[in-house]
């Protein structure tokens, strides 16, 4: 039986499909009844409790509407997870965290230099984009190791433009 | 001025506002000319349109923004008219201008009254000189600080120090009591110099948890002008309208009577011609003040709509035509309640940032007392190059919990995928107990939203049904059929035993 791991919004679940429509989920055992209705829409009973799902993948998972759910859900197998957790114990030491532009942008301004401290949610870059501007706040406390992006500069989605150490 | 037939109209604008126009004219026979960008070719704005005219490369500046390019595609069209929606070039005096020298009617006020009310500084003086309440405020820059204590004596605090050169918040200063003042009056003063190279300030009164109320006028050019009530437009976010409705929970019937007056004085003032809307801050002793004027057509217009029965774009094309206003302000009959949510693509989760890419699934909400005035369809770009908002939803009912349980239903049934939405903000304000009870103010997003609230609710069962069907459409995509054991004889096709 495989194993799967699946983050629903940031929450993750262990996911084992059995062989006879059953699911185990976190080492429990539910019944889900699933029917695809297209390519991209579902109807799953929970017993006799009707949920409409709707998923559509991207670059990085699902966008997901589940009844009153919206959010992201990532699908990670077992071979898969050991992959990505022997290429990160291979790869450079000490924990990294990179900063890359969400969306297609002008850089307005830059609200940090190399070298500054910076904590949760402190605000690192300002981007422009669709009228507006956008600050890109650290997702952990760390000091810049280094900085990639110019102010006045365009960057494409996803190209790097801070790195956090 | 005599009627003048309108029979072909360019719409100088795009997505949803652009269709709204269409639709209309399509309902008085008047033909309808689109222009698009780069982007836009098969933007449904194109798509519905019976002409279309490419004006330029995608970036707004370059196309949307273009008077030239608009007035060539105009000429060229043989269009007698052109809307010019809201946004982009609506309230542009000089590009009106070019409009009536190039002898095409532009549906909206003159290029006069648009300059008249362009200068914010000046609408209010305008406003203040016809007798209309403005937010108490010293004439200009403070030239001392005798006359800052003397403003705050007279007028109470608390009082807002802001920049003279100012905006974005920067040199501005709440001060709540006399001890304040000349601390605060200094730090702002220093702060604008930084930012501006201009160390002036001057003083508002502070308006406490104030209300956004905005009146919809209508004139002709006969000298009749009417008020079609209010819109309240108190839930923003970063001075951003995300619900609107009518009428306001605090506006009663004398009230509203005072308040359309006002606003027709303030149109009247101005020499107002078409539709247009008085903006005012409202206090919590429902002092109402003056903010400014919107000479244009609003993207909240289908709450008036709703309320009044009436198509506001048909009535400011039968004014531009010259036609008489066909009611008088007794004829203008109001029902139910109206509620509206801008759809944007933004990540609601993740600081409201904008997001982009290619809508993969779209379902839209119908059914009893729904409107959905959308811009996009499935398969379209939502690009970086304009304004993120793809739809409104505008829900009516005969009483606000109707029209609140309406649009919350709504709102669920609203399925948008492959760019991110606003709809879980939308639905965290329609269910929220202050909302529902009335108790709002433009600061209730900032005081009482956060992205926390949202994720700390899903519903563990339709997380696991999440994953499940999230976990199938990835074997689908990766293998063609999923790669799940299925016992053996209950294989059906490319569905694995685990669909059922």
């Amino acid at each position: 039986m495989s194993t799967y791991y699946v983050t629903v919004n940031g929450k993750q679940l262990t996911v084992r499909p059995g062989t006879d429509g059953s699911v185990s989920l976190d080492g429990k055992e539910h019944i889900h009844k699933v029917r695809q209705v297209s390519t991209t829409e579902f109807s799953v009973l929970i017993g006799t409790r009707q949920v409409r799902v709707v998923a559509s993948a991207d670059d990085e998972g699902f966008d997901v509407i589940a009844g009153d759910f919206r959010g992201r859900v990532t699908v990670e197998s077992e071979r898969g997870r050991l992959l990505r957790r022997y290429a990160r114990s291979t790869g450079e030491s000490g924990a990294r965290l990179e900063v890359h532009a969400p969306m297609p942008a002008m850089v307005v301004k830059l609200e940090v230099k190399v070298g500054d401290e910076v904590r949760t949610g402190q605000p690192l870059i300002v981007l422009e984009a669709m009228k507006m501007e956008n600050e890109l706040l650290a997702s952990s406390p760390g000091r810049v190791k280094a900085i990639y992006a110019t102010a006045g500069k365009p960057v494409e989605k996803g190209e790097l433009l801070l790195l956090l150490e | 001025m005599s009627v003048r037939p309108i029979r072909k109209i360019l719409i100088a604008n795009r997505g949803e506002i652009a269709l709204r126009v269409i639709r209309t004219c399509r309902e008085m026979g008047i033909r309808t000319v689109s222009v698009y960008s780069a982007a836009d070719r098969t933007s449904p704005h194109v798509l519905a349109a019976d002409e279309a005219l490419f004006i330029g490369p995608s970036p707004s500046r370059e196309s949307y923004l273009h008077a030239g390019r608009l007035l060539g595609a105009a000429s060229a069209s043989g269009a007698d008219a052109l809307h010019p929606g809201y946004g982009f070039l609506s309230e542009n005096a000089d590009f009106a201008r070019r409009v009536r020298d190039a002898g095409l009617v532009f549906v909206g006020p003159s290029p006069e009254t648009i300059a008249s009310m362009g200068d914010k500084t000046a609408a209010r003086a305008l406003a203040s000189a016809a007798g209309v309440p403005t937010v108490p405020g010293t004439p200009g820059a403070v030239t001392g600080e005798a006359e800052a204590a003397g403003f705050c004596t007279r007028h109470g605090y608390p009082v807002l120090v802001k920049a003279a050169a100012g905006g974005g918040g920067k040199g501005m200063r709440i001060v709540r009591d006399e001890s304040g003042l000349l601390p605060s009056l200094r730090a702002a003063a220093s702060e604008a110099r930084a930012a501006f190279g201009d160390e002036r300030v001057y003083i508002e009164k502070y308006i406490e948890d104030p209300r956004h109320v905005e009146v919809q006028i209508l004139a002709d050019s006969h000298g009749n002008t009417v008020h079609l009530g209010e819109r309240e437009c108190s839930i923003q976010r970063r001075h951003q309208k995300v619900v609107e409705e009518s009428p306001s929970v605090i506006v009663d019937e004398a009230l509203r009577r005072r308040m359309g007056e006002t606003a027709v004085m303030v149109a009247r003032a101005c020499g107002y011609e078409n539709a247009g809307t008085v903006e005012f801050l409202v206090d919590r002793d429902r002092n109402f003040y003056f903010l400014e004027m919107n000479t244009r057509l609003q993207v909240e217009h289908p709450v008036t709509e709703l309320r009044t029965g009436l198509d506001l774009v048909a009535l400011q094309i039968r004014i531009a035509a010259g036609e008489d206003l066909p009611f008088t302000q007794e004829g203008v009959r109001f029902s139910g309640h109206a509620i509206e949510c801008r759809i944007c693509a933004e990540d609601t989760e993740n600081n409201f940032l904008p997001s982009t890419g290619r809508i993969t699934h779209l379902r839209a909400p119908a059914g009893p007392g729904i409107r959905d005035d959308r811009g996009v369809e499935e398969g379209d770009e939502v690009g970086v190059y304009y304004d993120p908002m793809m739809a409104k939803l505008i829900a009516w009912g005969g009483t606000r919990a109707e029209a609140i349980a309406r649009l919350v239903r709504a709102l669920r049934e609203y399925e948008i995928l492959g760019v991110r939405t606003n709809i879980p903000l939308c639905l965290f304000v329609l269910t929220h107990p202050l909302f529902v009870s009335g108790d709002i103010s433009t600061h209730f997003i900032n005081k009482y939203f956060s992205p926390g609230t949202l994720s700390a609710n899903v519903p563990l069962e339709e997380g696991a049904a999440a994953a499940v069907c999230a976990l199938i459409a990835r074997e689908m995509e990766e293998h063609g059929s999923p790669a799940l054991p299925a016992p053996s004889g209950h294989w059906r096709g490319r569905r694995s035993d685990f669909l059922r």
